[in-house]
């Protein structure tokens, strides 16, 4: 699993070879907002996403074209909300490990909201992106050391603040703009997504993260005229015929059931990210990037379990769920034009897909039978799925997709993609006996259309810049 | 300015994306309570008519709403029958039918099945009644019949005493009803036994030793055979009515005035641990004592004792007051022996095959009526006219102590001290 992510970043920085800044070195400042996202978590509650503010200092050093190397200090306040099953005897369905792995922290009393705050110190590579507005993408790591903390019920803080690890470290993704206000000034936006690496609670598999967005402002310290002679107004330039495609838009994935249990249905969400496209002679191009999306099936149908259809004619629950993890898609395609015009492509090839997180829900109806009762109970379902989804997966696209041109360069491009994913939806060694009953897998992979409405943003030339 | 659209776009796109997911948690949406309402006794006699007018309720929990059930009775086991087979909720929820209990099982059920006005099945509620019938085994676990340690009836003045769970009842009118003996409640009664002028004598876990000379109307403290030691002692009364108390680590005793004296019994009586003795007609004193093979005779009233050699391991001892000794021996299984000559000889009259064996403390033979019933631990109940033939009464493997009460009315204990087997047979009263 590292080693994949690994190759990965390395893939994607060698795809990016457009040249960057002719700033060396900028320094800025920045404030905004994150949202927790506690890894590790298992079934059983709920974490809520709490806000948190987030601010510090950064400081770039472009030491080699496109590549920018960042730093800086800063500081995070991460709150974490715990949700469990509001009756405390409620009783689970046999899930995935029940109740035994369950110490999560940090969770007190129903609804309990802990503030942590951390000084980071990040450490990326960013790879610029030039066109009208600069982009940046970049990884790294962060290193963070807790300041304090405090919780809405201090007796509960104060019993396991001992127990929450005084440092952590984890992975860092980053995507942004900047656009220059002045000749040495830029503004930018900058979305990230951290995980972290370090559990961070001791007998749990608790682990920090959050996603951000930041604005702020950087000043750009002039250096003398370098040998290549870049251009050294505010707006990049570049080299190399590429072009970038930001895209959004509704996807429709499904699983595919290779046991035949039968009764999933489909999950309606979206779609989000961008594309490098880099031609080659004949038509042909190479195309990767990063997509965002959603995926997953839903349950309507009667089940034992909240997640997966199992059971023989007696079943105790009507599910009406859907499963869904967010991931981060990174495909390798290759564009085969179709026709004369150079407008309509047909394109194929692997993906990459890393999960980012997975939830469980909906409702469930059941009824309850006693000698002296009868019920009918609608559970609210919100499980953690991450622990128990593949971690990554593997698989392949097809797809077309057409270019309208507009003006100024500008292309309207409109996607149509198919992909399959070659591993199973779940990991099978998270699972217990009684959800695995032959521990060969539950069989379920997934599928996905996507259907994208993206905006082709033609790279700069030398000397195009912002004067 | 296109990419300021861009930017918000993709904002709002992602925005929009933003699931709203609720809080987990549950519920009700429905939640209805059903219950019979417990009449006054739940133990009858087979036939017997538990109520004409069982009330059984109801009715929905969710706050607010009203709902109109109909409820189905039928009889589930027990073959007795319902005087309402269907019925609808009033507005307090209630319903009401008769039940009158059948012959085909101890244990008898009554069921409501509950349905909406859809008439979708909702649940079940039960109510459970017993039926003592004549001529079957009725297994009782409730209390206290379920743990009688120790049994007296007073055929000549019909009554009968049983102690359970350290405290005296009295039988009341039903053989299967027990009437605490609140003037013993203070006492932690440990056995009761009674000697041939119905005498009733009650030892507690505390040494004391009380008597009722007037079948348990009123009770006195006799003296205590181990004054010194607080504790319990095992006591048996032999066919001339006298006492004979045991204490591990002290002298057997005998009380021949009614528990108002005692003495050492003397000799070896004392390792043979607690026993039976008994007065054969020519005046001589048997006695066994639960250790193995101690089967001793004393012709001079107890101030001495030799040792009868008996085949075996022999455990128990049973004389018929006449001149003939009937020893009770471990070897395979058990097997009764009889001597006719004080143990000069002896010869086998029976023998049964019980799946485990134990000490017993009670008396394995009573006399009632003319006839032998043998209670044989791990084995069963065996009976006997003249105990030179023998029939099995009942082969229950499971059973420990046997008591008849007053009227003749069988009470097998089982060997987990909570369930006891009832059988009247139709020729008792």
């Amino acid at each position: 699993m590292k080693f994949s992510r690994k190759l990965v970043l390395i893939l994607l920085f060698s795809v990016f070879w457009i040249t960057a800044n002719s700033q060396r070195f900028k320094a800025g400042f920045y404030s905004g907002i994150n949202f927790s996202d506690i890894h590790g978590q298992e079934y059983g509650g709920k974490w809520s996403s709490i806000s948190g503010p987030s601010a510090g200092l950064s400081f770039k050093y472009n030491f080699l074209k496109p590549f920018t190397l960042v730093t800086g200090v800063g500081y995070s306040g991460i709150n974490y909300k715990y949700t469990p099953y509001s009756y405390p005897y409620f009783s689970y369905p046999s899930l995935l490990e029940p109740y035994y792995n369950s110490i999560i922290a940090p969770k007190g009393p129903y609804g309990t909201v802990t503030n942590l705050g951390f000084t980071r110190i990040p450490l990326l590579l960013e790879i610029n992106v030039p066109s009208n507005l600069n982009f940046h993408l970049g990884a790294g790591v962060i290193f963070s050391f807790l300041n304090g903390g405090n919780s809405s019920h201090n007796y509960m803080y104060s019993y396991y603040a001992g127990k929450i690890k005084k440092k952590d470290f984890g992975y860092l993704f980053s995507a942004g703009w900047d656009y220059p206000i002045t000749e040495k000034l830029d503004a930018g936006v900058d979305i990230n997504y951290y995980t972290g690496r370090k559990i961070f609670y001791e007998n749990s598999k608790s682990r920090h993260g959050y996603s951000e967005i930041t604005f702020g402002l950087s000043y750009k310290f002039k250096e003398k005229e370098r040998s290549n002679g870049n251009a050294s107004s505010g707006r990049d330039s570049t080299s190399a015929p590429a072009f970038l495609t930001y895209f959004a838009g509704p996807s429709y994935s499904w699983i595919k059931d290779t046991k035949g249990n039968g009764g999933y249905l489909p999950l309606l969400a979206f779609n989000i990210g961008f594309n490098l496209t880099i031609p080659f002679r004949g038509g042909l191009s190479f195309t990767t990037g990063a997509k965002f999306e959603r995926t997953g099936y839903g349950i309507k149908d009667s089940s034992n379990l909240f997640y997966f259809i199992t059971g023989d004619s007696k079943r105790t629950y009507y599910d009406d769920t859907r499963v869904s993890t967010d991931r981060l898609v990174i495909p390798f395609l290759l564009d085969i034009p179709f026709g004369k015009s150079q407008r309509i492509y047909i394109s194929t090839g692997p993906l990459l897909a890393f999960k980012l997180n997975g939830r469980n829900t909906g409702t469930a109806i059941t009824e309850g039978r006693w000698d002296s009762n009868y019920s009918v109970r609608k559970i609210t379902v919100f499980d953690d799925m991450e622990n128990v989804l593949n971690d990554f997966d593997t698989g392949w696209i097809i797809g077309g997709s057409a270019l309208f041109p507009l003006n100024s360069g500008y292309s309207i491009k409109l996607s149509l993609n198919y992909s399959s994913g070659f591993r199973d939806f779940y990991e099978k060694s998270s699972l217990s006996d009684i959800a695995y009953p032959d521990g060969a897998g539950l069989g379920l992979r997934n599928r996905t259309i996507s259907l994208s409405f993206g905006i082709v943003v033609p790279s700069s030339k030398k000397g195009e810049g912002k004067k | 300015m296109k990419n300021y659209l861009l930017i918000i776009s993709s904002m709002l796109v992602l925005l929009a994306s933003c699931d709203r997911y609720f809080d987990p948690g549950y519920e009700y949406l429905e939640n209805d309570q059903f219950h019979f309402s417990q009449p006054a006794s739940t133990v009858f006699f087979a036939g017997e008519a538990v109520s004409d007018s069982i009330l059984f309720n109801a009715r929905s929990y969710i706050n607010g709403r009203i709902k109109e059930f109909t409820v189905e009775f039928d009889v589930i086991s027990g073959g007795g029958s319902v005087t309402k087979a269907s019925a609808v909720t009033d507005p307090s929820g209630n319903v009401y039918t008769g039940w009158k209990l059948g012959y085909t099982s101890f244990q008898q059920r009554l069921r409501a099945s509950v349905f909406d006005q859809n008439g979708y099945y909702l649940s079940s509620s039960y109510l459970t009644a017993y039926g003592f019938r004549n001529n079957a085994w009725d297994t009782c676990s409730f209390t206290p019949d379920g743990s009688i340690e120790s049994m007296v009836s007073d055929r000549a003045a019909g009554v009968t005493f049983m102690i359970s769970g350290g405290k005296v009842y009295k039988q009341g009118v039903n053989y299967f009803s027990w009437e605490k003996v609140m003037a013993l409640s203070s006492y932690s009664a440990f056995a009761i036994d009674m000697d041939g002028n119905n005498v009733i004598f009650l030892t507690t876990w505390q040494g004391e030793v009380l008597k009722s000379t007037d079948h348990g109307a009123t009770w006195n403290m006799c003296t205590r055979p181990y004054p010194e030691d607080p504790y319990y002692v095992y006591t048996t009364i032999s066919n001339d009515n006298s006492i004979w108390a045991f204490k591990w680590n002290y002298p057997t005793k005998i009380s021949s005035d009614g528990g108002i004296t005692w003495r050492d019994a003397g000799g070896p009586i004392s390792a043979g641990g607690v026993g039976d003795a008994y007065r054969m007609a020519d005046g001589s004193i048997i006695f066994h004592g639960g250790n193995c093979c101690s089967l001793f005779r004393s012709t001079d009233n107890g101030a001495s004792w030799y040792h009868i050699i008996t085949p075996g391991y022999s455990t128990k001892v049973y004389a018929d007051g006449l001149n003939t000794i009937y020893v009770v021996t471990q070897e395979i299984g058990i097997a009764f022996y009889k001597s006719e000559d004080f143990g000069a000889t002896f010869k086998k009259i029976h023998s049964v095959y019980p799946n485990w064996g134990t000490t017993r403390k009670h008396k394995m033979f009573q006399l009632i009526n003319g006839s032998y019933w043998i209670l044989v631990p791990g084995y069963g109940i065996v009976k006997s006219k003249d105990l030179v033939s023998f029939e099995d009464y009942w082969v229950n493997n499971n059973l420990t102590d046997l008591f008849i009460d007053h009227n003749g009315v069988i009470i097998a204990r089982d060997w987990d001290n909570k369930t006891v087997y009832y059988r009247k047979n139709s020729a008792t009263k």
